[in-house]
């Protein structure tokens, strides 16, 4: 019985482990045919903004074009 | 009471790690008797245990450093009768939502010489409108708004940056609420001249499901205890975005923000450590921030982060090389350590636990978990009691390690994978529901 009890406590764990790691692959997968998607949009002309290496504007004066 | 507090922090710590311990040797204990023939087993099974030193040997050095760090600072207060101006930045993006709540809460602080600046990002909805409409009645002495075409949220905290008036800058988000008392709390250690800046305690205000209240509990477990160990030596990995002050004349010779990583505030952080500056912990400094509500928003906050770390790490890496540089060499192997080496022990034992099982041992894998398990529920209550959070946290120690743990260090994996490959990504703001 006890080892019954340690048997199925065990496969839940596993189960579960495994399971989450399935569900975060998965969000993955969905993740990168949306982002696919919004990239195909973007080259469409849709306005997304992306993330480009660039130096730092801290000098640079800003296009503040209004203020209160 | 300082005694009290103390002891009870020293009890729930100890009673964890002694728990935790005798798991271990439980588990040693069981797999001499098992007598496993299999070479491969035996290394799966090996490996298993040492993983789970590795982190027993973590939450002791976390604890014993945050333990040290908090008593010193109750030992021997920080106090200061000199309150220097200070500015709130706060950048706006779409936040049409929540920035009236969130200027008129920055407006109420407990804090004799201070103004707010909101930067908006380019909204393209009300975000502006709304906060010039709080300008024309409260004046331009206690509130500035400024507008730029959309540039990101780096952008935006440097337009803050160059026109505040004071020398220490708090920056935080524009869906972030802040203790009224917070800023006195982060201004006292700048009597120190070295000080450079300083990270505040952030706590997940949204605990509507099970998700966020598994985030507050990463907050108080798995940050601000990293943090707290960090301020024991002077060093930091990551200053908040929701709460972070700095000095404004430091972060100028830095360069500001910049917007070569997707983590704007970890690069900061790692910039300033590597110009030689001191930071430290307040755990009083409180910022209440919404946490992410569902998996989906969850998965591209955590990829957003695990990617922004990872290149501000890179990009720094020619540091590491600096010889006699101790701090600086902390602050990367922790950084490095938290960040990669512990999802890879995580995301391994899994695979260490199907081969367990499969090879007729699944006793050890549940030991394992445990183990883990036990650990956290022990770390867990001396945060609650260290931070005077919630006890019912600590029930999900449970989910903690068994789910959340694996779905966000799976996120992190693909994120590092995506980074090395240098998969193109869009900013991925995450959804607001005005809970604040």
């Amino acid at each position: 019985m006890d080892l019954e009890l340690y048997s199925i406590m065990a496969a839940t764990v596993l189960i579960t482990s495994v399971g989450t790691v399935i569900f975060a692959i998965l969000a993955y997968v969905m993740f990168r045919i949306q982002e696919g998607r919004a990239a195909r949009a973007s080259a469409d002309g849709g306005a997304r903004p992306v993330l480009h290496a660039s130096k730092s504007q801290f000098f640079k004066p800003y296009d503040v074009s209004k203020t209160a | 009471m300082l005694r009290r507090f103390v002891g009870i922090l020293s009890i729930t710590g100890l009673l964890g790690l002694a728990l935790a311990v005798v798991v271990a040797g439980h588990f040693s204990t069981i797999f001499n008797r098992l007598e496993v023939t299999d070479r491969f087993l035996e290394v799966a099974a090996t490996s298993l245990l040492l993983f789970l030193l590795i982190l027993i040997l973590r939450y002791l050095s976390l604890l014993c450093f945050s333990f040290i760090e908090k008593y010193r600072t109750m030992k021997s207060p920080v106090e200061t009768t000199e309150y220097p101006p200070v500015t709130l930045i706060m950048p706006a993006y779409n936040e049409g939502l929540v920035i009236e709540s969130s200027i008129r809460s920055a407006l109420s602080l407990n804090y004799p010489d201070y103004e707010v600046i909101v930067v908006d990002d380019g909204s393209s909805d009300d975000t502006y409108e709304k906060a010039c409409a709080i300008a024309a009645q409260v004046g331009r002495r206690k509130l500035r708004v400024f507008t730029q075409p959309n540039g990101g949220k780096a952008t935006a905290l440097n337009t803050g940056i160059r026109y505040a008036r004071g020398e220490l800058v708090l920056c935080t988000d524009s869906d972030s609420r802040l203790d009224r008392d917070a800023v006195r709390h982060m201004v006292k250690h700048f009597a120190d001249p070295g000080m450079t800046a300083v990270a505040g305690n952030v706590r997940v205000v949204n605990r509507r499901n099970t998700l966020t209240r598994l985030q507050a509990l990463e907050y108080i477990e798995g940050l601000n205890l990293v943090r707290a160990a960090q301020s024991l030596f002077g060093v930091m990995t990551v200053i908040p975005g929701p709460i972070g002050m700095f000095r404004k004349s430091a972060v100028e010779a830095l360069g500001g923000y910049l917007f070569d990583t997707f983590a704007e505030d970890c690069d900061l952080t790692l910039r300033l450590m590597v110009a030689g500056g001191r930071i430290r912990y307040e755990p009083d400094a409180i910022a209440f921030t919404e946490a992410p509500e569902n998996t989906k928003a969850l998965f591209r906050q955590r990829y957003r982060w695990g990617r922004g770390i990872l290149q501000a790490l890179i990009k720094q890496r020619q540091e590491l090389w600096r010889p006699w540089n101790v701090r600086l060499w902390l602050t990367f192997a922790s950084l490095a350590f938290e960040s990669i080496v512990l999802p890879t022990i995580n995301l391994f034992g899994v695979v260490l636990l199907i081969i367990t099982t499969l090879g007729g041992i699944s006793s050890l894998g549940l030991l394992w978990w445990a183990g883990l398990t036990a650990l956290d529920a022990s770390v867990a209550l001396y945060c609650v009691a260290r931070e005077r959070e919630q006890l019912p946290l600590i029930v999900q120690s449970v989910a903690y390690r068994l789910v959340y743990v694996l779905f966000v260090d799976t996120i992190r994996f693909f994120a590092w994978v995506d980074e090395m490959f240098d998969v193109r990504m869009s900013w991925m703001r995450v959804a607001r529901h005005g809970r604040i």
